[in-house]
């Protein structure tokens, strides 16, 4: 079959069959079908916040208004950068839901009389009986109770307002005792929660989270039956998706490819005046990146070393909450700056060479809309802790919510920037856009770009004023939604489409992954979403579906493997014998340490803590941040500086690039991050899950448990591999983005060279001498041998 | 002996688990089609593609990056033993620390030298 070629006007044909696309549909749409009910139920299920909780004689301990203030007062003062609710939140103070849990049932068993049975009945009637009469709005407490709250008043007044420091937390953080009253009923609340049986259920609102003997807390059924279920789920899972590749050949490979390629050297590839300009990205992510790991150092060593910074008092000026918050907030920043410019720097490819005016223009508005973003929200999450802000902290300052915890006014900043990021490449993909099926990989490309506004908006609907349960609903689409499928999505969108371009993968195989991954994501992920919420005051029905889908979510992981190796088939390709080499061999191992990390840290540390029962004890513990940093930085992180050597690999003149600094960083970050994990996160996790389910919840989270001295061994052995990581790894990567701004290749595309051969690569013959009617990026007319054999 | 010897010396035996069970998962072929998962596919279409040659590029790179990671692990291993050592080092829990120690010594040797012949033959 040869080339024919297309009447003008009309549009290039769907390239994959149709079950693909309305497989991608159906499973979508039936995943946020379900979420949608989910979010429903959320709002209809979370614990209620009484009007008024009172003694039995009628005397008030505290109102609705206190509590909602109250958490207020956490968030506005990065408490939850310092601490938990629920599990959620920083890991360096305590949990406050199971350090109020705990303090105030040891002050009630005291109170009836020590360690006697009865002395236990009367404790645990006292938390799980529920006393709130949903008709008044009122809670009543036992005198026992209201006395725990007044002690325990005092107990954060000291915490919270230590004019020390010395715990991770600035000098007097919180000193104004109505605030202080307001966050302890805050953190009553939410223990109360905790404990106090569901109506009609008899469990708590939390699926009876925290593990806490003293009021009986302990797994429900529900949470162990559905980790043996979504165990079996998995298993049937892996083999139906095994048994599905048996029966139909998915991804139409059929046989080794036999086109010759021949590279373009990169010093032949003219850029874009907007491709240029992407330099000037990958130097601010770079910039970012390191910023990110010296504040995730002063963080490490606040667990390490709590009462100074080597004689230093860091607390004083950037206590572990700001830190921590920076470190969460460039997390995303630094990364999504790489996305940006790598979607920037390949839409010209897909358009065939084509730029329209002024895109270099709007690419620096771009960046610099960014970095005032960036160094804005920083600030404000300063100024709005320290409270400089007044009441425009939410807006302006710290909203904080972890991961979210930019000023709305910079969340909105940041989403629109997004929007003008989609609105680039709206415009230099237009002409390309409107010849193509919706189902191509160009418009493919275009959505999984719109989705990341998109999905990141989603952010917004969590406010301070939002109840902590549906603002952590809201806060996981985001953190996990948006992350782990719609970021995924467009890697794997962008990814295939820089193998598409080079010409080692065929367009058809590529579309052929995009829609894989979107089935497998869409069937595990969305859903999956729930397993970060089996014990934050959902009910039972996100723990079991979160559990079963999440555990799902392990088949996509190991598929993506499969899809890394599809795309290194380039290395089975016969090159041309007088062609220049592959230029891009970092990019590809940085690409390889992608799929390795998706399996360890993603995949294995991922599945380690996520059954329901695991996570019942686990959450919260050193073993989340090892799974966090083995797929934050191992899958995101790497695949951040894989695009940028991509790009740098053009922007950097030929005489100028040399392999030596791809390769120091790319192994000192790999090595770096796998000592991170082996050296201290992994053991260190291990040990305090032992001591939650030797001494319950609260005593784990202590910061006595951290200091001691076995965990603060483990957490100063991470310093060799930090170093590494910091001065081998990210170093370089800023010395080379520098080169990339310093010496850009100066000559950029004309118009006239729009017939120049484009593309990195050219196709030779096809030895099978079989072609496809049009394949992408090619405007010589490149051939494609896609053949279709039957089973 | 002290509890922290003995959970470490623990650790460090199921490190060795690790970086064996990476090495193995290191050695799996990288070529797409040689996947269990296709393994139905090939008794169905009755042939099989020609397997990627795992000393071209990339494949051969990417081997000895997951042999590398898992014997850095050992390396980790290593570390973890001899600080612990000096932690505690009472004449049981020393001879406790060195038996852990010894494979990864053994492992480090034996695969560490073939890591270094390992030839990777980049593009160009």
């Amino acid at each position: 079959m040869g080339a024919a070629p297309r009447p003008p006007g009309t549009k290039r044909p769907r390239l994959i069959a149709r079950g693909w696309v309305q497989a991608a549909v159906l499973v979508t749409l039936g995943g946020f079908f379900v979420l949608g009910f989910l979010a429903i139920r959320t709002y209809q299920a979370q614990p209620p916040i009484p009007e008024r909780t009172v003694t039995a004689a009628g005397e008030v301990v505290f109102t609705g208004d206190d509590v909602r203030e109250g958490q207020k007062v956490f968030l506005r003062t990065g408490l939850m950068q310092y601490g938990s609710i629920y599990g959620h939140g920083a890991y360096l103070g305590p949990d406050f839901t199971a350090d109020y849990l705990n303090r105030s049932a040891a002050l009630v068993r005291e109170s009836y009389g020590g360690d006697s049975a009865d002395a236990h009945e009367r404790t645990v009637d006292d938390y799980r009986t529920n006393r709130y009469d949903d008709s008044t709005g009122t809670l009543v407490w036992s005198d026992a109770q209201a006395a725990a709250f007044a002690e325990l008043t005092e107990h954060y007044a000291g915490l919270l307002g230590s004019p020390d420091g010395k715990q991770g937390l600035k000098p007097d953080a919180i000193t104004d005792p109505g605030e202080i009253h307001d966050v302890t009923a805050y953190f009553a609340w939410t223990a109360w929660t905790a404990a106090a049986e569901r109506p009609g259920h008899d469990y708590s609102y939390t699926n009876n989270w925290p593990s806490e003997p003293l009021v009986d807390n302990e797994p429900t059924g529900h949470t162990v039956t559905w980790s043996v279920l979504s165990l079996i789920f998995l298993l049937v899972g892996t083999g139906a998706l095994f048994a599905a590749f048996g029966r139909w050949n998915f991804l139409g490979w059929h046989h080794r490819d036999h086109r010759e390629l021949r590279f373009h050297s990169p010093d032949r590839v003219r850029l874009t005046p907007a491709q240029r300009a992407t330099a000037w990205f990958f130097l601010v992510m770079a910039a970012l990146f390191l910023v990110q790991v010296l504040l995730g150092s002063a963080a490490q060593h606040y667990r390490a070393d709590l009462q100074s910074f080597f004689g230093v008092p860091l607390d004083r000026w950037l206590p572990y909450n700001l830190v921590r918050t920076w470190h969460t907030q460039l997390s995303i920043f630094w990364v999504v700056t790489s996305f940006l410019a790598i979607g920037i720097f390949i839409a010209p490819l897909i358009s065939r060479g084509w730029e329209p005016r002024r895109q270099a223009l709007l690419t620096r508005v771009l960046l610099g809309a960014l970095v005032v973003v960036v160094v804005g929200s920083l600030l404000g999450e300063l100024a709005g802790q320290r409270g400089w802000l007044g009441d425009l902290w939410a807006q302006l300052g710290n909203q904080g919510w972890e991961y979210l915890d930019l000023g709305r006014v910079w969340q909105v900043l940041l989403t629109l920037g997004m929007v003008i990021w989609v609105v680039i490449l709206f415009r230099g993909l237009r002409r390309r856009l409107r010849g193509e099926s919706v189902a191509n990989m160009p418009w493919l490309f275009f959505l999984a770009a719109l989705a990341l506004p998109a999905f990141y908006a989603v952010g917004l609907l969590a406010g301070p004023d939002t109840q902590f349960t549906a603002a952590d609903f809201w806060r996981f689409i985001v953190v996990h939604l948006w992350v782990e499928d719609f970021m995924e999505l467009f890697t794997t969108a962008t990814v295939a489409y820089l193998f598409v371009l080079l010409g080692v993968v065929r367009e058809r195989v590529a579309l052929a992954v995009i829609f894989l991954d979107i089935v497998l994501y869409g069937a595990g992920g969305v859903i999956g979403t729930m397993h970060h919420l089996y014990f934050s005051g959902e009910p039972a029905e996100h723990l079991a579906l979160g559990a079963t889908f999440s555990a799902l979510e392990v088949v996509p992981l190991l598929f993506l493997t499969v899809e890394a190796w599809s795309f290194l088939q380039m290395g089975a390709r016969r090159h041309s014998p007088s062609d220049t080499p592959f230029p891009h061999r970092w990019a590809v191992m940085f690409l390889a340490a992608v799929g390795f990390w998706n399996f360890l840290g993603a995949g294995v540390f991922g599945f380690l803590v996520n059954l329901p029962i695991v996570s019942y004890y686990e959450m919260g513990t050193g073993l989340t941040a090892n799974h966090a940093h083995g797929a934050m930085m191992g899958v995101y992180g790497m695949l951040a500086v894989g695009f940028a050597v991509f790009a740098l690999r053009y922007l950097i003149p030929e005489n100028k690039w040399s392999d030596r600094w791809p390769r120091l960083a790319f192994w000192s970050l790999n090595l770096g991050l796998a000592w991170m994990s082996f050296a201290t996160l992994l053991p260190s996790g291990a040990l305090q899950l032992y001591e939650v389910v030797e001494s319950g919840y609260a005593d784990a989270r202590s910061l006595g448990y951290l200091q001691g001295d076995t965990n603060v061994f483990l957490e100063w052995l991470r310093l060799p591999g930090d170093v590494v990581f910091i001065v081998g790894g990210v170093l370089p990567l800023l010395w080379m983005t520098w080169l990339g701004v310093r010496h850009r290749v100066g000559r950029t595309r004309q118009p006239g060279d729009t017939e120049v051969s484009l593309l990195f690569t050219e196709v030779g013959a096809d030895t099978d001498g079989e072609t496809e009617s049009e394949t992408d990026g090619d405007p010589d007319g490149e051939t494609d041998g896609a053949k279709e054999v039957s089973p | 002996m002290s509890g922290e010897t003995l959970l470490a010396a623990g650790y460090v035996t199921l490190l060795l688990l690790v970086v064996i069970g990476l090495d193995v998962y290191g050695r799996q072929s990288t070529g797409a089609w040689e996947s269990r998962i296709f393994a139905g596919y090939h008794r169905a279409a009755g042939r099989t593609p020609e397997r990627a040659d795992p000393h071209a590029w990339p494949h051969s790179e990417v081997h000895r990056f997951h042999r590398a990671v898992s014997l850095f692990i050992s390396v980790v291993a290593l570390v973890l033993t001899g600080a612990e050592a000096v932690r505690h080092h009472a004449p049981a829990e020393a001879a406790l620390l060195a038996a852990v120690a010894v494979p990864h010594g053994v492992l480090l040797a034996l695969l560490g030298r073939r890591l270094r012949h390992a030839k990777v033959s980049p593009p160009g």
